[in-house]
């Protein structure tokens, strides 16, 4: 039986579409999971901004309505949910563990102050003021604690990009700054993270690099080019540290997270523009759990989604 | 049930049947069968198409009703009325059975539905659409309810009214419906006012001579006695505050005596107040009064610390001047029309909203006000008035296009606004009102992070960035339709640095050639701070940076705005609201449109003689001027070295307007304020702008009734004889300021009056001319209307409820009613034939054609059927003779091909048979001579040939295969030509 001419173009294409919809687009990885939807309700986000796992396997959430909810990573059940103190500024941008006893610290970014949380919501402690001294801050965007814990480590942008070490108790130690409205190798430090080696990892969202510090506040070298080829940064917003000591850095202009060596060597990366699962619309917080699992903050479709196996699921080299 | 037409005249067409018979003789050629039939298939087309046109129906009854509840929701209705009337349509609802429609609609000043009839409707008892409730028009709401009935059912009105009606007319539509067969019943909403004072009215003299004494008079009514306080406010300051005793009813008036000593006009508002009025909107009224007096003109000056020399110089010459700042520039067409002219002395655009600008534009061309714009740094195109009401007021254009270089700007906005409250619907707007600043020649672009122009948000990885609205970034202004098209379409996001859009625009504005380069930046402040070199070396490039901090979240987001500004040597604004921005805008973006400003020394230059120049010889040198162009029909009095327009006027509409773009201080004009004639150029000039005044021997009375404003102009000459037979060039401008024609009729001896619209609340502005043109005569004059009528009523007007039942022959419902009765007369369910009518007789002009043109033998119709049929039938017997199955075929071809041809083919076809038979005997003849043998062309043999012939034309296919020989072709020809010259 022989086919006639339309049958044989429109039987390929038909074919191709057919399996062109079956498949994910390339690129777009499905999650393991996608948490939360859009809304105020219980379990819900609007815009969720910083994230962090504990080692209990506990997620929690800050989103824009001022609330920060912990999630069961194991059941995705919905454990505590509590305001802030104030939010009319603006909410927090960077939240991090204590490596400790995994209490939530909280840059808030808006109020010029590091916040202290239990997990069950309570206000351990607080310190920070406003100002360009010394010890005091405009826009903090992240803090991060030594793996000991004695020591923080704060990042802000707002009169000057400045990385500032404080005690544990919220004494000020030391800092590193560029000079007020002039900048040579940070702009606008976003995100933090603290190396086994002790080093600090700083994503900067103004120059698009990740700057890397000593324990002295000098800066040791840097590495990342703005764009949005593989291996090139676009607004990275959040910088996590993965248990392989690699870097997980989620891009707010690219709406990806990529994954790079701490040497900068790009590794892979996970996520497309775009609202369906495996596709992020702006996402700014990234978190690694205890067993490697990644979660991040799909900001603008205003959900998380968890990647289980991220060493498995992220595409590899630089192919898009 | 039975037809009916719904146009019976066109039924009288069919006297034109006839015609058709006419038509037939034609149809000589036809035997006598078919010229019956065709006949009698056109006399019934034409009797079709005839039916069709008179729109034949067949009506059946309609059983399944429709009930529409009008609700009245205006603002007449007390609250638990309203609130009763929606749990009554609720209990309504309740008795609908299946197969009745039931709908709402909501009414006050306008209809609407709030839900269509349909048999499923279900009413919760929540009114969903809104409509205004300052007035109350029942017919509106029953036309549409009646347009909104479906045709084919019982149909029923149910009113819920209070009967104050007080625009447009139901006992009109009440009417309507009762011929439409539709029943109106009504509910009424029954209600007495027990705490409600009015003020009916405020008289007050409409013109009045100064320092006369003159008295006012308040009307007020009242449900009940009480007592309140009256305040009398004049021109917005409080002269009366006293108790005042009321009485049940209408009250006598109270009497204020007043007296006033400045001219023009003046305002007049009092209000009352009464604890526990259930009104308070029919608590005040307004009206205003004029004084004549001197000239007086309000001169508004940006520049204040130099506006001594222009006033001392015009009070010199016996002129009247009010001073004015740029914030206190006049809101009320009233307070302008109370100045014979306006001056705007360096006013940016921005201090006046385009409302204002709007009023002031009327006051001239209505009103007959002058208007005056002197130049500065903030007049004409550099202070932001390109396409504006008040551009098109002035005898000079701001577009300027005859230079040879055309002075350009540049301006780059780059938009951050994403933090407050709609910022992505703010951000269009205040770009477009910087745009709409700007000339065809200034440059223009955007600059934000979002998607880029055309990609929406779809783009793909790194599709947010910073990015110009339209590529390649800064473009000239010229297809301004287009740019503001693309800026309806931006969609600036959040902002984390400032340096990148920053870079940016440097870039785009380095390389342009403008006279002025401008970045605005408006933002939170909260991206990243930008560096100061970045910023240094913009203002290096001779860019000047403005910013605008909006919503900042932090004190040290509003100190890096500020310090920006600073370094780029613009301006700083911290507007405490949103709605500050536009007018920001335009006084930003005419910055760049300080390129119009020509500052060198020159000497003014005559050019058209002029009223105002008269008398002047020698004018003094100046030192600057703002750059503009002439309008076709102005006249250019005086012009600049450059030859721009220094001093241009022109009449326009009812006023005149004066445009001198050099100024009236020591800034450009020191010599002048030192030159002897300065008040007297000056005065010259304000006095030939000035409205002209209005002649004493009119009275003038405007006052309103029942939604009419109504004028009554008495003219007499000086000698106290009547003025008749005067015509009257007039016009209202109404609140919303539209100029509405008004006619002046004279009604009596040296009596003339006018009426116009007036249901609107605000103030309304007469102007009358009459005369000729080198002297006429204006009257101006104007009233108030302020409060809606529907405030009026204290209560429901029962009788007029009654009136409307009886017109609509409708019932004034009471307890038990239901309005899903099917009490109605009957309603016929026309359904219209005449589509059917038309397809039918269309369907047979193919017959008639047919019949025509096709020649059927009814011997060879019955022997092909009974062929058919032993076809049909003898097909297991025998198969179809494949030779006689040729010779149907072509017998078949042989007959469509007579239906083709015209008679006058058929005469050719004739003439060539002719030719052939004398050939073919020619030709037998021969071969008999040759072979002494028959021949199958000879007659005999022609009854044997194989083909048989049909038709009396037809040739058969073997004869014109033995034509073949050449000299049978020769002939053929011949014959082809003879036919030819026959036709």
């Amino acid at each position: 039986m022989s086919l006639c001419l339309c049958g044989k173009i429109f039987l390929p294409i038909t074919f191709v579409l057919l399996l062109a919809g079956c498949s994910p687009q390339p690129g777009a990885t499905p999650p393991s999971a996608v948490l939360g939807h859009q809304g105020r309700a219980p379990g819900a986000f609007s815009k969720p901004r910083a994230i962090a796992i504990d080692g209990l396997n506990r997620l929690a959430v800050i989103d824009r309505t001022g609330r920060i909810q912990t999630f069961d990573l194991r059941t995705l059940a919905l454990l505590e949910e509590w305001e802030l103190p104030s939010y009319s500024n603006g909410t927090p941008t960077g939240m991090t563990l204590d490596p400790v006893d995994d209490t939530i610290w909280l840059a808030d970014t808006h109020y010029q102050r590091i916040l202290h949380y239990g997990w069950d919501g309570t206000l351990l402690g607080s310190f920070g003021e406003s100002g360009t001294g010394p010890g005091q801050m405009i826009f903090p965007t992240d803090v991060a604690l030594d793996p000991d814990g004695e020591t923080l480590w704060v990042v802000e942008y707002g009169h000057r990009a400045r990385l500032m070490q404080f005690t544990r108790g919220g004494d000020f130690v030391r800092e590193w700054t560029t000079e007020p409205y002039e900048y040579t190798d940070a702009q606008r430090p976003q995100a933090l993270a603290i190396g086994e080696d002790g080093l600090i990892y700083v994503a900067d969202a103004g120059v698009n690099r990740v700057l890397v510090f000593s324990r002295e506040g000098e800066l040791l070298r840097s590495w990342g080019e703005a764009g949005n080829a593989a291996g090139e940064l676009w607004f990275p917003y959040d910088i996590a540290l993965g248990p392989d000591r690699t870097l997980y850095i989620s891009e707010w202009g690219n709406s990806r997270v990529s994954h790079f060596t701490q040497e900068g060597e790009f590794l892979g990366f996970w996520g497309i523009p775009g609202h369906d699962p495996g596709m992020l619309w702006q996402p700014w917080g990234v978190a690694i759990g205890p067993g490697g699992q990644l979660a991040v903050a799909d900001t603008e479709n205003h959900r998380v989604q968890l990647i289980d196996r991220p060493e498995k699921d992220f595409t590899k080299g630089t192919q898009i | 049930m039975a037809l009916h037409f719904a146009r019976p005249e066109y039924l009288l067409l069919l006297v034109l049947l006839p015609l058709a018979w006419l038509v037939a003789r034609r149809l000589r050629t036809l035997g006598a069968g078919r010229k019956t039939t065709i006949l009698a298939l056109r006399t019934l087309i034409l009797a079709l198409l005839v039916l069709a046109l008179a729109q034949l129906e067949w009506r059946s009854r309609a059983k399944d009703l429709t009930v529409y509840f009008l609700l009245d929701q205006s603002d007449s209705i007390p609250a638990e009325l309203a609130e009763r009337s929606t749990e009554l349509v609720q209990e309504f609802m309740q008795r609908k059975t299946p197969g009745d429609e039931a709908g709402i609609i909501v009414f006050g000043r306008e209809p609407s539905v709030e839900t269509y009839a349909s048999t499923t409707a279900e009413f919760d008892g929540k009114i969903n659409s809104t409509v205004q409730g300052v007035r109350t028009d029942i017919q509106q709401a029953v036309s549409l309810a009646l347009s909104a009935f479906p045709n084919d059912r019982l149909k029923r009105l149910v009113l819920f009214t209070d009967g104050n009606e007080n625009s447009g007319s139901s006992l009109e539509v009440a009417r309507l419906a009762r011929n439409s067969n539709v029943a109106l019943d009504l509910v009424p909403l029954r209600y007495d006012e027990r705490q409600d004072v009015q003020i009916d009215k405020l008289i007050v003299p409409q013109q009045i001579a100064a320092d006369t004494p003159f008295e006012i008079k308040a009307f007020l009514s009242s449900a009940t006695n009480t007592s309140g306080r009256l305040r009398l406010y004049r021109d917005g300051e409080l002269i009366v505050d006293q108790e005042v005793e009321v009485a049940a009813g209408r009250n006598p008036p109270l009497i204020i005596p007043q007296r006033l000593e400045e001219g023009g006009f003046h305002n007049y508002r009092a209000t009352f107040e009464v604890p526990g009025d259930s009104r308070t909107q029919n608590n005040r009224a307004e009206a205003f009064t004029h004084v004549k007096d001197e000239p007086r003109v309000l001169y508004v000056e940006g520049d204040q610390t130099n506006r001594n020399y222009l006033t001392a110089a015009l009070r010199a010459e016996k002129i009247q001047v009010d001073f004015a700042s740029a914030s206190e520039i006049p809101y009320s067409l009233s307070e302008i029309q109370s100045y014979d002219s306006i001056i705007l002395s360096n006013v940016h655009a921005s201090s006046m909203s385009r409302d204002q600008m709007k009023m002031f534009e009327r006051a001239v061309h209505d009103l007959g006000v002058g208007l005056v714009m002197i130049g500065g740094e903030d007049s004409f195109g550099a202070g932001g008035y390109q396409d504006t009401p008040i551009e098109d007021a002035l005898p000079v254009t701001m577009d300027v296009k005859q230079k040879k270089v055309l002075p350009n700007g540049a301006l780059a906005i780059i938009l951050h606004t994403a933090e407050i409250p709609q910022g992505n619907a703010w951000a269009r707007d205040i770009s477009i009102a910087a745009l709409d600043v700007l000339s065809a020649q200034d440059y223009f672009g955007l600059i934000y992070y979002g998607p880029k122009p055309g990609q929406g948000f779809g783009g793909g990885a790194g599709s947010i960035v910073e990015t110009w609205s339209w590529e390649p970034g800064m473009q000239q202004t010229g297809n301004k339709r287009e740019m503001r098209s693309i800026i309806r379409g931006i969609q600036p996001m959040d902002m984390q640095v400032f340096d990148p859009t920053m870079e940016i625009a440097y870039q785009g504005l380095k390389d342009i050639k403008a006279q002025a380069k401008h970045i605005i930046i408006i933002s939170d402040g909260d991206p990243a701070p930008p560096k100061q070199t970045l910023a240094n070396a913009i203002r290096d490039e001779g860019i000047t940076i403005s910013t605008v901090a909006i919503a900042p979240h932090h004190g040290q987001t509003v100190e890096t705005m500020e310090r920006l500004a600073y370094w780029g040597g613009g301006e700083f604004y911290y507007p405490k609201s949103a709605t500050e921005l536009p007018r920001i805008f335009i006084k930003e973006a005419s910055i760049v449109r300080r390129s119009l400003i020509y500052e060198e020394r020159f000497d003014p230059v005559y050019d058209a003689p002029s009223e105002i120049t008269a008398g002047f010889f020698d004018l003094p040198a100046l030192e600057g001027y703002v750059v503009t162009s002439d309008k076709e029909l102005a006249t250019i009095a005086l012009r600049s070295h450059k030859d721009d327009p220094l001093l241009a006027h022109w009449r326009y509409g009812l006023g005149k307007t004066v445009a001198f773009t050099s100024d009236a201080k020591n800034k450009w004009a020191s010599d002048w304020v030192q030159w002897t004639g300065f008040s007297k150029y000056w005065s010259q000039l304000v006095r030939w702008s000035m409205r002209e005044t209005s002649s004493s021997n009119f009275q003038v009375n405007t006052e309103l009734r029942g939604g009419k404003g109504i004028v009554t102009l008495d003219a007499v000459d000086i000698d106290g004889d009547f003025r008749n037979f005067l015509e009257f060039n007039a016009n209202v401008i109404g609140p919303d300021m539209e100029p509405q024609p008004l006619t002046v009729r004279q009604v009596a001896p040296g009596r003339y009056q006018g009426e116009f619209d007036a249901d609107e609340v605000g103030t309304y502005m007469l102007s009358m001319r009459t005369g000729e043109d080198e002297q006429p005569e204006l009257i101006t004059s104007g009233v108030s209307l302020s409060y809606s009528p529907e405030y009026q009523a204290v209560r429901s007007n029962d009788e007029f409820i009654d009136r409307i039942a009886k017109e609509s022959n409708g019932t004034v419902v009471g307890s038990g009613y239901n309005p899903f009765e099917r009490n109605l007369p009957p309603t016929e369910r026309p359904r219209p034939l005449w589509p059917w009518l038309l397809l039918a007789g269309l369907l047979l002009v193919p017959a008639d054609v047919f019949v025509r043109r096709v020649y059927l033998d009814w011997g060879d119709v019955a022997a092909g059927i009974r062929k058919y049929a032993g076809s049909v039938f003898g097909i297991f017997r025998k198969g179809p003779d494949v030779e006689q199955r040729s010779e149907s075929m072509g017998s078949l071809f042989a007959a469509k091909s007579r239906a083709k041809q015209t008679d006058e083919e058929r005469q050719a076809a004739a003439a060539q048979q002719q030719d052939r038979s004398a050939l073919r005997e020619r030709l037998a003849q021969q071969a008999q001579e040759k072979q002494g043998e028959p021949s199958v062309f000879t007659e005999e043999g022609r009854g044997q040939a194989p083909a048989r012939v049909q038709g009396k034309q037809t040739v058969s296919a073997s004869d014109a295969s033995e034509e073949k020989p050449s000299g049978g072709l020769a002939g053929l020809k011949k014959a082809k030509e003879r036919a030819r010259k026959k036709m």
